[in-house]
C-alpha cells in the first residue's frame, strides 16, 4: 500500500494497482481502477478520482467514480460528481454535489447522461502543472471540474 | 448553624433575581424587536457545517401527507433528477435511487449561516444575498424534476429566501413539485430543525439537528405570495404546527 503522507503535496496524475493513502495534498487526477483510495483526516485532495473504492475521512473536491463503493465518514466532506454503486454516508459528512447510484449490471458510462439524453460535460482541462515538493507523482494532470 | 441558614437563603435570593434580570432581557427583546417583522440576525445560533448539529435527542417517525402527495406529483419519466436541500443522508439517496433517480444534495442551513457569521451580525444586503443564491443554486435551467426543501427555506432572510425561491422556479422543470414544511408559530418563536429521513412514501424520520427563532410568520396568504412564479399550491396543516406546502412549478 502506498501512502501519501501529511507533509506531501502532490500535483499530477497519481495512478497504479495498489492502494493508496493520502494524508496530504493531491491536486490533479487519482486512476486506482482495481484498488482502493483512503483519504485520511488530514487529507485534502482537489482532483478527479476513479478507484475500486474511496474512503473519504478528510477533504475531496472532484468528481469521482468508484466500481464498488464510497464511503463519506462523519469527518469527511466531499464536493463533486459522484457514480458508484453503493454508498454510505456517516451522521456528520458533509457533501455537496450529485450522486448516481449504479445499479447492477448498468455500465458507469449510462450514468455520464443526463436525464434528457444529453451527455454531461467533461470536466475543464486546466494548464498542466508540473508536481513538486518531493512527491511521487510525475506527470501533469487535469483539475477537477468546477462545483456549482 | 444560623449563619449557614442565612448563606443559603442569600444565595437563592441572587440565583432568583438573575434569573428575573434574564427573563426581563429576553422580553425586552421581543419587544423591541424590529417592525419588518423579522428577528435581529445576531439572535440565530452562528453555524458551521461542522459542530452545528447542537441537539442530541432521539430520532422519532411522523407520517406526512404532503410527502405522498409530493411522490405522486412525481413525472413518470425516468432518471429523474432530484434537489435535496436538507443534506446529505444515506437513507434517502438509496431511496430516491431505488426509485431511478439521481440526487443533487447540499446542506442549504449550514452554507447560509456561514454567511450570516461573514456578515458579522448585520442582515444580508441586496449584493450578498444574490451572491449566496448564485454559489449555491448554479444549476441549468428547467434541471430538476423535484426539489425537497424541508423546513430549509422558513429560516432565511427575507431577500435571501425570495431569492432562492425564484432561482428554484427557474431551476425546475415545468409541473415539478418542490416539498418544503413551514412552522405555523410565530416570529421570534424557537422552533426545532430537523433532518428528514424517508422511510417510505407517507413516513419520515426526523432528527433533530438544531432550535432556532423563526425570522419570519408564515401564514397561507404570505406562502401563496412568496410562491406566486409556480402553477399551483397545496397546504396541509399537521398537528405538530407544522404547514406542509407542495408547489407545482
Amino acid at each position: 500500500m502506498a501512502q501519501i503522507g501529511k507533509s506531501l503535496k502532490v500535483r499530477g496524475e497519481i495512478s497504479g494497482s495498489e492502494d493508496v493513502t493520502i494524508d496530504g495534498e493531491v491536486e490533479g487526477t487519482v486512476e486506482l481502477k482495481d484498488n482502493s483510495l483512503t483519504i485520511g483526516p488530514n487529507g485534502k485532495v482537489h482532483a478527479n478520482v476513479t478507484a475500486k473504492s474511496i474512503t473519504v475521512l478528510g477533504r475531496l473536491e472532484g468528481n469521482v467514480k468508484a466500481g464498488e463503493r464510497v464511503e463519506i465518514s462523519k469527518t469527511g466532506s466531499l464536493e463533486g460528481d459522484l457514480v458508484t454503486p453503493r454508498i454510505v454516508i456517516e451522521d456528520g459528512a458533509v457533501f455537496r454535489g450529485s450522486i448516481d447510484i449504479l445499479k447492477p449490471g448498468e455500465p458507469s458510462g449510462a450514468s455520464d447522461k443526463k436525464a434528457d439524453g444529453r451527455a454531461m460535460a467533461p470536466p475543464p482541462k486546466v494548464a498542466a502543472a508540473v508536481a513538486d515538493s518531493g512527491g511521487s507523482a510525475s506527470k501533469p494532470g487535469q483539475a477537477p471540474s468546477q462545483k456549482a | 448553624m444560623g449563619e449557614r441558614r442565612t448563606a443559603s437563603i442569600a444565595a437563592r435570593h441572587l440565583a432568583a433575581r438573575a434569573l428575573l434580570t434574564l427573563c426581563f432581557v429576553d422580553f425586552l427583546k421581543k419587544v423591541f424587536t424590529p417592525l419588518t417583522g423579522e428577528t435581529p440576525p445576531d439572535s440565530v445560533p452562528a453555524g458551521q457545517p461542522r459542530g452545528w448539529e447542537t441537539a442530541d435527542t432521539a430520532p422519532f417517525h411522523r407520517k406526512s401527507i404532503g410527502l405522498g402527495h409530493f411522490f405522486d406529483s412525481f413525472p413518470d419519466a425516468p432518471h429523474l433528477e432530484i434537489l435535496d436541500l436538507g443534506g446529505i443522508c444515506e437513507s434517502n439517496v438509496n431511496y430516491l435511487s431505488r426509485m431511478g433517480c439521481r440526487i443533487h444534495a447540499f446542506d442549504l442551513l449550514p452554507n447560509y449561516d456561514r454567511y450570516r457569521e461573514a456578515l458579522s451580525g448585520r442582515r444580508f444586503d441586496p449584493e450578498t444575498a444574490r451572491q449566496f443564491v448564485e454559489e449555491y443554486f448554479q444549476f441549468p435551467p428547467e434541471h430538476f424534476h423535484a426539489v425537497f426543501a424541508w423546513d430549509c427555506l422558513e429560516y432565511l432572510e427575507s431577500d435571501v429566501l425570495q431569492l432562492t425561491v425564484s432561482r428554484l422556479a427557474q431551476v425546475m422543470r415545468p409541473t415539478g413539485p418542490l416539498l418544503s414544511f413551514f412552522h405555523t408559530q410565530a416570529r421570534g418563536e424557537v422552533v426545532p430543525v430537523h433532518r428528514y429521513q424517508i422511510e417510505d412514501a407517507q413516513t419520515l424520520l426526523l432528527r433533530t439537528r438544531q432550535s432556532r427563532p423563526l425570522p419570519s410568520t408564515f401564514n397561507n396568504r404570505g406562502l401563496e405570495r412568496l410562491f406566486g412564479g409556480f402553477e399551483s399550491i397545496k397546504f396541509f396543516l399537521t398537528r405538530d404546527s407544522l404547514r406542509e406546502v407542495i408547489v407545482l412549478r
